[in-house]
């Protein structure tokens, strides 16, 4: 190693202090960037485990749509169409009291045609194939979930399915092979198509899948099928269902990422301190090296080897801490898309090279283009200047007023690029990213500007200790303002986020005050919080309507098919007029609305549909399922239901194009007097000891909404708190850069006889000038943050329009937030600044 | 402006060859408040091989400024300043760099020593700058550190040596690569002055037992005793120093 080099390594190890702060801004960045990248791509993983371990190898499936397939059609496929290698499939989604918590996919098939498609079926020792066929009730699990639940072979096994209570019985275990199996079968119960039928009560299929040869011979076969297919049907290949189940999760794992990259900004900013608090120190010794004869080449080579050593260690400690908490992360995504989404469930998270690169590429990036400002500042070090200790200051002060200026051209041209007429979610995070870096290059401008305006009060109020504690901040601009600058991001961020859901949080509440219109919802358990899966028993739907204290009833059919416009959740409703005030139409004309879709003649479509689809009243919607009949939209209404989009129609018209009887929920309107408690334990009277099904009160399923609204925000909430506590690791670093640029200044204060007290006095208002600062500068900022979030961010996500709430507590709370994160960042350092000895400092030079 | 007349300074009482310090009517000006402020101007100098040269002015004269020059860390607003056969003016900053690395030794106020390497590797580092370290160049090095009594301090950091200690380093560094002329900033104005004669022998022994060449700028009257010659800058020129002001 070169005798430079040796020195670079030395100075770091020697300030090990600063050289925690770089690597462990590094790090924070790469853990949050890579738990996150973690979290998203291990519940992929897992869904395409899942997906694939159940799909098996077919390449073909067909599907009804809302209505089941007839049963017969696999005889016509097989035998007159000679496909061998067809296999039914009754899909549904249960539960067991054995397994807490957790969904069961209940997946009946026919075991004998299963062996091209799922051989761990047919392989495995431990199934009895004829008599799964045979057994009343039997089915199969693999070992792990067997020993799970402690069902035992020829032991009874207790589901819950679409409100049914039965019973089946474990006939074998599946030997499920290799890992990714044994992992896409976790929580799949394999039982014959007619137990799987008997236990669902209903015949019918809900798919075939095919494997069917590539090229002319399978496009032919294709057509063929096609042909015999009843009115609805359809045939696909067996990637686009996954690839638009993949797609809905598309918005959601971008605002998780945008969030995850914000973290690394903070992490450059403590690297950036570092840095340049790294070159600062050494200003003199640089300036001595090009005297000597050291080029700026290796000047710069230098100091970049520093950075890069430096990010090195970050990004890998980043990496192992990144790795740990996506463990943790994993659970709270899974746990989103399972309330907002689909069933999911992760065993184990994916590390992948692609993920260790990305994490090691941002870590490293982040940490030289962090360092560049240090750099250029190292490598431009004159041999002539480097005895000019106020330099670096000057050269800070010059550039106030065209890093103000860099600040506005930013947050025009962020304003510019959210005003694009467009619906690209990057382009809006780009101009959110633009917006808010302006914000922080208006930080010093500010700072100056608030600083001279309270340096005479601070002087009237405190004396010349408080003109050198106002003066102080402008004095050292190169480290307050930077330090500034990322509380203000950190405030306004956290700020910004909690306008955000606060204005979420409320417009979803007076959503749910006017959709949940009816005093009792009944519905079948379901694994997906945010809707019911399933139907009810009709012969319960029948007796629990005509229940005592009841004067009304809506009922409401859901099913969720692919359709042209991906997965669409499509919904027969029949509406009880005191049910008709749970729509806000967004566009369409209401008075009409209603009776054009009582009668069948147009579909009601939720906002996140229209706006997905660009649709509007007028247009017409092409029913999945029907050969392609369309209905015209009468109205658009607000829905914060679903991100996907809703499509509902009369039940007049669900009955017109889909064989689908049955409800899946109802809306109960009591008669006047009733009370709700009573009728509750009416209904619940009335539901047989074979069936399970859920009674919510209005009151009941809005706390329940909300408590899946605030699980939805959880991470956000971490993501939140892990900003600021970056920011705030911030400023205690450029404290201690202050501390130590200004120890000398501080020595002679202390030699000319201020006590420690005055010393910490001194720094601490000096501190909290600093925390005032960014708290003003944040509230605009955090509002702006939050207008975009809301207004452009959330629209292009997820298609909903939001009201925007802000408290008047806002402005205290973010000013209160900075002061108070820069006051406690600020009381070490100050303490040590106090602690400062008058002949330590002195000596110095 | 406030530009003095043009002046020229006299050469060595005995040259011999070509001087190695050698400027024409270098003029140096400052912007300062929308002013110009001229620092030097029409200075002419020679400097042969071998001599002890002080110059001596008051503060902010020009003295620094003049040095920069000398060093190639700064340039002339017109003259020109030839240096060991080199016309700065003509090198870019990557050459004047790589000039100042193979032909000058600097001695700093503040010693300069880089607080992250040994005596010894503070020693060694001009000579890695200009090449490889070799046995040549540790022995040289040795020799110096034994030459200034710290033979035994090698392996110590500057963080542990007095401030004539590391002066004393300071000196060795500044003569360890041979330079063709060293220059010196106040080498004792940071030190006391027992402490202060004590590195002026050295660097008096030193310099004049190599034959190398000095160029010292200072206040120091105890400095400008020891020299060949004085000059002396005032009003932008520079000149020589009257009789004895020194008493060779």
């Amino acid at each position: 190693m070169s005798l430079l080099g040796r020195s670079s390594r030395r100075f770091l190890l020697r300030h090990p202090g600063q050289l925690a702060l770089t690597v462990l801004g590094v790090a924070l960045g790469v853990a949050v960037v890579v738990s996150i990248d973690l979290a998203i791509l291990s519940s992929r993983a897992a869904f395409e485990v899942s997906t694939e371990t159940v799909a098996g190898r077919a390449t073909h499936r067909i599907e009804g749509g809302a209505s089941r397939l007839p049963d017969g059609l696999i005889a016509t496929i097989r035998r007159d169409l000679g496909v061998r290698e067809s296999a039914p499939v009754v899909e549904a989604l249960g539960m067991s009291e054995a397994l807490p918590g957790r969904a069961l996919r209940i997946l009946g098939v026919d075991p004998f045609s299963e062996r091209p498609f799922r051989p761990w079926l047919g392989g495995g020792e431990g199934v009895d194939l004829p008599r799964l066929i045979v057994e009343p009730g039997g089915v199969v699990v693999t070992a792990a979930v067997a020993a799970e639940a402690g069902w035992e072979i020829d032991g009874p096994v207790q589901l819950v399915l679409e409100g049914r209570r039965v019973t089946g019985t474990l006939v074998g275990v599946i030997d499920a092979g290799g890992e990714l199996e044994r992992q896409g079968l976790r929580d799949v119960l394999i039982a014959d198509v007619g137990t799987a039928q008997s236990f669902l009560g209903e015949g019918g299929l809900d798919r075939i899948d095919l494997l069917l040869p590539e090229g002319e011979e399978g496009e032919r076969i294709v057509s063929a099928i096609d042909a015999v297919l009843p009115p609805g049907a359809e045939i696909s290949t067996a990637g686009a269902r996954a690839g638009d189940m993949q797609g809905m999760l598309r918005a959601f794992d971008l605002n998780l990422t945008a969030l995850s990259l914000l973290a690394l900004v903070f992490g450059m900013f403590l690297i950036y301190n570092a840095m340049t608090f790294s070159v600062v120190q050494r200003r003199e010794l640089l300036g001595g090296l090009r005297a000597i004869g050291v080029t700026r080449s290796e000047i710069f080579r230098m100091v970049m080897s520093e950075a890069f050593w430096t990010g090195l260690a970050g990004t890998a400690l980043g990496l192992v801490v990144g790795v740990a908490l996506g463990r943790g992360l994993v659970g709270l995504v899974t746990r989103t898309i399972n309330d907002l989404y689909f069933v999911l469930s992760v065993e184990s998270v994916t590390v992948t090279p692609g993920l260790i690169a990305k994490g090691a590429a941002l870590g490293l990036g982040a940490t030289l283009l962090a360092a560049v400002p240090a750099i250029r500042e190292a490598v431009a070090s004159e041999p002539r200047t480097s005895m000019v200790r106020s330099l670096g200051e000057a050269r800070a002060s010059d550039l106030v007023p065209r890093l103000g200026l860099a600040g506005v051209v930013m947050g025009l041209g962020g304003v510019g690029l959210l005003a694009v007429p467009t619906r690209s979610l990057g382009v809006g995070f780009g101009g959110l990213a633009l917006v808010v870096l302006g914000i922080a290059a208006l930080a010093p401008v500010v700072t100056v500007f608030v600083t001279r305006v309270v340096t005479p009060l601070l002087s009237r109020a405190v004396g010349i200790l408080g003109t050198m504690a106002a003066r102080g901040v402008i004095a050292s601009l190169s480290r307050t303002a930077p330090a500034i600058a990322s509380l203000v991001v950190a405030v306004s961020v956290t700020v910004g986020l909690g306008v955000m859901i606060a204005s979420f949080r409320s417009t979803l509440v007076s959503w749910l005050d006017y959709t949940l219109q009816a005093d009792v919802y009944v519905s079948p358990p379901s694994a997906v919080a945010s809707r019911a899966d399933g139907t009810l028993p009709p012969d319960l739907v029948e007796r629990l309507s005509g229940a005592p204290g009841i004067a009304g009833v809506s009922t409401y059919r859901g099913e969720i098919v692919p359709s042209d416009y991906g997965e669409l959740r499509i919904v027969a409703l029949d509406l009880d007029p005191r049910g008709e005030g749970a729509f806000r139409f967004r566009a369409g004309d209401a008075s009409s609305a209603f009776e054009r879709f009582r009668a069948g003649e147009a579909v009601l479509v939720s906002e996140p549909f229209a706006y997905r689809n660009r649709l509007a009243p007028g247009d017409a919607v092409r029913l999945p399922g029907t050969d392609g009949a369309t209905l015209p939209i009468a109205a658009v209404f607000s829905d914060f239901g679903s991100d996907q989009g809703v499509v509902m129609m009369g039940r007049v018209a669900w009955d017109r194009y889909f064989d689908a009887p049955g409800v899946t929920s109802l809306g109960i309107f009591l008669g006047e007097g009733a009370a709700t408690d009573d009728v509750i334990a009416g209904l619940e009277a009335l539901v047989g000891r074979d069936q399970s099904v859920v009674i919510n009160s209005n009151r009941s399923l809005r706390e329940g909404s909300l408590i899946v609204f605030d699980r939805t925000f959880a991470i956000t909430g971490v993501l939140r708190a892990l900003a600021f506590v970056v920011a705030f690791i911030g400023v205690i670093s450029a404290l201690m850069a202050l501390q130590l640029e200004r120890s000398r200044e501080l020595g002679v204060l202390r030699a000319n006889g201020l006590t420690p007290g005055q010393v910490w006095g001194m720094m601490t208002a000096q501190t909290g000038l600093m925390g005032a600062v960014a708290g003003i500068l944040a509230v605009p900022a955090g509002l702006a943050l939050a207008a975009v979030m809301i207004f452009v961010v959330n629209k292009r996500s997820f298609g909903w329009t939001l009201e925007m709430t802000v408290g008047p507590e806002i402005l205290a709370q973010s000013v209160a937030l900075a002061l108070i994160g820069a006051l406690a960042a600020g009381v070490w350092p100050a303490w040590r600044m106090s602690r400062t000895s008058p002949a330590l400092a002195l000596r110095d030079e | 402006m406030d530009a003095p007349p043009p002046s020229r300074s006299p050469g060595p009482a005995s040259p011999s060859g070509a001087p190695v310090v050698h400027l024409d009517g270098v003029r140096k000006s400052y912007e300062e408040g929308g002013r110009t402020h001229v620092v030097l101007d029409g200075v002419e100098v020679r400097i042969h091989e071998g001599e002890f040269v002080v110059l001596l002015g008051p503060s902010g004269s020009g003295k620094s400024t003049l040095l920069n020059l000398v060093a190639g860390i700064d340039l002339p607003d017109a003259g020109s300043i030839r240096i060991a056969g080199n016309e700065l003016a003509r090198l870019d900053e990557r050459a004047r760099t790589l000039f100042r690395r193979a032909h000058l030794g600097f001695v700093f106020q503040f010693f300069n020593l880089l607080p992250t390497l040994t005596v010894e590797e503070n020693l060694l580092l001009p000579i890695e700058l200009k090449g490889r370290v070799d046995a040549a160049a540790r022995e040289r090095a040795k020799r110096l550190l034994d030459r200034v009594g710290l033979a035994d301090r090698a392996g110590a950091f500057p963080d542990r040596l007095s401030g004539g200690e590391q002066q004393r380093i300071a000196l060795c560094r500044a003569l360890v690569h041979e330079p063709d002329l060293i220059l010196a900033d106040e080498p004792t104005g940071n030190l006391d002055p027992d402490t202060g004669a004590t590195i002026l022998d050295l660097l008096e022994e030193l310099v004049r037992a190599d034959g190398r060449t000095l160029l010292a700028v200072t206040h120091s009257r105890t400095l400008a005793e020891r020299a060949d010659r004085v000059l002396r800058i005032e009003g932008g020129r520079v000149v020589e120093a009257p009789a004895g002001v020194h008493p060779r």
